[in-house]
Parts: C-alpha cells; sequence; structure tokens
C-alpha cells in the first residue's frame, strides 16, 4: 500500500521500555507511502532511544526512499536537544517550529558509523565530549573508548548497514552508550557469513543468538581468517563479551536488542550468579539496538587495567599459558 | 636488521582501536618483513589504549604464525602496563589456538 503514515513518537523511552519504541517504528512498515511524524510529545529519550529511533528514520530514508513529513513543532527541549546533536541534519529533514538553543547546554555529538569511519577518533571525541566537566580521570577515559571502539568496530563489521552511537554522562553516576544500527542482525549474521556455528540452528530464534553473540570467542566471523597469510581469525569475538562484563563490574546495564530477541541486565552488586537469558519480544527492531553504561563510581581507584583481568579472570582467559608475563625478551623500555 | 615501527605515528592516534585496519597492516606491512628474515620492533611511545579487536587481530595471528620469533624478531619497546597486558593476552590467545 502506498497510504501516508503518521508516527507519533513516545514520551519517554529509556533502556527499560525500549519496546514501546520498537512498537511505533513498526508502523510505518505496514505501508510504503510518506511519514509524517510529530516529535512533540518527546520528553525523554536515553542515547539508545535516540540511536534506535534514528537508525530506523535512516532505514526508511535511505533504503526505502520514503518521504518525511515533520509535523511543525511546538517549543520543546528535547526536540532543541536532538536537533543540535546533529539528529535531524542525518535525515536530510528540516524540523519548522521552535528549536532554538537551551541556554548554555552542550550538546552531545551523535556519530554515524561508516564503513570508513575512523574508529579512534569517533571513539576519543565521543568520549570527550560525554566526560567534559564530569571527570578527569584517565582510567574512565580508557574504559569508555575502549567500550566505544570494540560496540562501534561491531557495527562495521556485522551490520551491513549504517549505525549511530552517542554516549552520554546522567546523573545518577552513569555514562551510557547507545549504538544502533539498521542491518541485518545478529542471527543474519551468523547465516550470512557461513559460521559453522551456524549449521544445524537455522530455527533458533533471534534471542538464541543473541545469548550465542555474547559468549567469548563466538563472533559469527571468528572462522574468517585473513587471505594473506591464511591463518589466525580477522576477529576472534572478544569485544562484546569484553564490554558486557565490565559493564558488570562496574555495576552498569547492558541491553541489546536485535529483531524479536533482547537481552536486557542491570547489574547490582549482590548479583544473582545465575546470568539472565535473552528473549522474545513482541514488537521486533529492525537491526541491532545496545545500550550499556558504566557506573564509574562503583570503581573505586582501581584501573581500568585491573578492571581488565578481572574480566578476563572471569572468562578464564587469564591463567592460562602462559601467564601475563613475558620471558624477559619481548618488551624493553 | 631490526625494523622498528612507530605504532602511535603509523596509526596516527594514541588509541589503537581498529581490528581490520590491525589485519591490514599486519599482513601486508610486518609479515613481509618477517618473511624476508628481518626483525620488528613495535615502539608503543605516545599510544596509552587499545582494544581487545585490535591486539588480537594484529598480534595473536602474529604470534601464532610465528611463535618461534617471539623475543627475538619480534619485539616491543615502550609499553604502559596496560599495553603490555593487551599483547600479553594476544599472546595468550594465540597458544590457546596451538594448543
Amino acid at each position: 500500500m502506498n497510504e501516508h503514515t503518521l508516527l507519533i513518537l513516545p514520551a519517554r523511552v529509556d533502556a527499560g521500555n525500549m519496546e514501546q519504541l520498537y512498537k511505533v517504528l513498526s508502523v510505518p512498515d505496514a505501508n510504503s507511502g510518506p511519514i509524517y511524524i510529530s516529535f512533540n510529545e518527546m520528553v525523554f529519550y536515553t542515547p539508545n532511544a535516540i540511536t534506535a529511533l534514528l537508525a530506523q528514520l535512516a532505514r526508511w530514508k535511505d533504503i526505502e526512499n520514503r518521504k518525511f513529513i515533520p509535523i511543525p513543532v511546538r517549543y520543546n527541549p528535547v526536540v532543541a536537544y536532538i536537533k543540535y546533536m546533529g539528529f535531524f541534519e542525518k535525515l536530510g529533514i528540516e524540523v519548522k517550529g521552535s528549536v532554538a538553543k537551551t541556554g548554555n547546554e552542550r550538546y552531545m555529538p551523535i556519530s554515524e558509523i561508516q564503513k570508513d569511519t575512523k574508529v579512534d577518533k569517533v571513539a576519543n571525541d565521543l568520549v570527550e565530549a560525554a566526560m567534559h566537566g564530569h571527570s578527569s580521570n584517565d582510567e574512565i577515559r580508557r574504559l569508555l573508548s575502549y567500550a566505544v571502539g570494540e560496540l562501534l568496530k561491531n557495527v562495521q563489521q556485522h551490520s551491513c548497514g549504517t549505525g549511530y552511537i552517542m554516549a552520554q554522562y546522567f546523573s545518577n553516576g552513569l555514562f551510557q552508550i547507545g549504538i544502533a544500527d539498521n542491518g541485518i542482525g545478529i542471527k543474519q549474521s551468523y547465516i550470512s557469513s557461513f559460521s559453522p556455528r551456524a549449521k544445524g540452528k537455522e530455527e533458533w530464534t533471534d534471542a538464541q543468538w543473541i545469548d550465542e553473540a555474547i559468549k567469548c570467542q563466538s563472533s559469527s566471523k571468528v572462522h574468517l581468517t585473513s587471505s594473506a597469510n591464511g591463518e589466525g581469525p580477522v576477529n576472534r569475538g572478544v569485544g562484546l563479551t569484553m564490554c558486557r562484563l565490565l559493564a558488570k563490574e562496574c555495576l552498569g546495564h547492558f541491553q541489546m536488542v536485535s529483531y524479536s530477541g533482547e537481552l536486557a541486565h542491570e547489574f547490582k552488586a549482590m548479583d544473582s550468579p545465575v546470568e539472565p537469558m535473552a528473549k522474545t519480544i513482541k514488537h521486533p527492531y529492525h537491526g541491532v539496538s545496545l545500550s550499556i553504561a558504566f557506573n564509574p563510581g562503583a570503581l573505586g581507584q582501581i584501573t581500568f587495567m585491573d578492571l581488565r583481568r578481572q574480566v578476563l579472570t572471569e572468562l578464564g582467559m587469564l591463567g592460562k599459558v602462559p601467564p601475563l608475563t613475558d620471558n624477559g625478551t619481548m618488551f624493553s623500555s | 636488521m631490526p625494523i622498528t615501527i612507530q605504532m602511535r605515528q603509523r596509526f596516527d592516534s594514541s588509541f589503537l582501536a581498529d581490528g581490520d585496519v590491525a589485519v591490514r597492516f599486519c599482513t601486508q606491512e610486518v609479515e613481509p618483513v618477517l618473511l624476508r628474515g628481518d626483525s620488528v620492533v613495535f615502539d608503543f611511545t605516545g599510544v596509552d589504549n587499545m582494544t581487545d579487536s585490535f591486539s588480537n587481530a594484529c598480534f595473536a595471528n602474529l604470534f601464532k604464525n610465528h611463535k618461534d620469533l617471539v623475543g627475538n624478531r619480534i619485539r616491543f619497546k615502550a609499553c604502559t602496563p596496560l599495553i603490555k597486558d593487551f599483547v600479553l593476552s594476544a599472546l595468550s590467545m594465540s597458544q590457546n589456538d596451538n594448543n
């Protein structure tokens, strides 16, 4: 059908109620005509909500050539905020109405992730912007840059779509990273890479594939080798696992959606030793959307190196041959 | 003849993060040096952070393919404790592959 769609965005979207956004975002897929969008109702959107929304709007615009007709906005600080983050510019649309800048507020940049995006630069810039005025701790900066770098690389290597990423500090002490793409999703990444892990698992759900993807060394690409020497995988499937466990150590959260699968975990100091499994959600998201948060206050004076060692220990990767010492000839000052 | 690679200058960053770039670097620039019999010294002066994607893509495969050269024709210079940990866990990963 070539009928138009009216998209009225939900008021509040955070990691805990993302499905409310996915439900609204499923509406335009039923039609193929122009999409009227009302941003007026937006009250509070966390980074993953903003990146997930942007990735879907980009999909309709760039892949399906849908036309957007934004409904003029009343004064709304959230709309003003996302405007100055570059949200509308990335979609090539102009919102009419009252969207003036509010005071001296700082605007976190949203970065688009393409195949040629410079991972280190985007990671450093995002973390610098998010930490500005909140912390100058180099250990926190290294942790956040590491997480942004690994997550960004995942989109480049697996999604086959366009991704968006942003980071923000919240007054409750959480540094939150939101990253979303409009690509093929985790299940299809395993299938289209001809991963041996996908063999005989054609009926697996998106939720089962999320549980698989967060396992260490279980990436959809670990079987692919570099062509020059023919040995050794180009991707060892460690980054996502590390990020989730780093968030766990920092008492943050990890929430990942891939089509109809969702894994959500808010980490607590006295957490149950039984890890939650991914579940099936009613309203799928077209791509992968991820929210990860770190609470640096929970770390005390621990360095990123020690934190990473804790995670490696939990994974059973520390203490294997050889231990983290060298034979005395590898390193020099 | 030892070839010293200044990692900070080579990647124009103090944060080495891109596994795909690491694979190309390793296969196109490091492997040929080793194949012609020369030594490689990775100088990490000015590098203060890395991802596991980078270290595994670059060093785990290098260690796996040239395990006998580690410590003699493959060496590392001016590593911070964190960078040293990344290199050593890549070494662990490669040894795990070989076992």
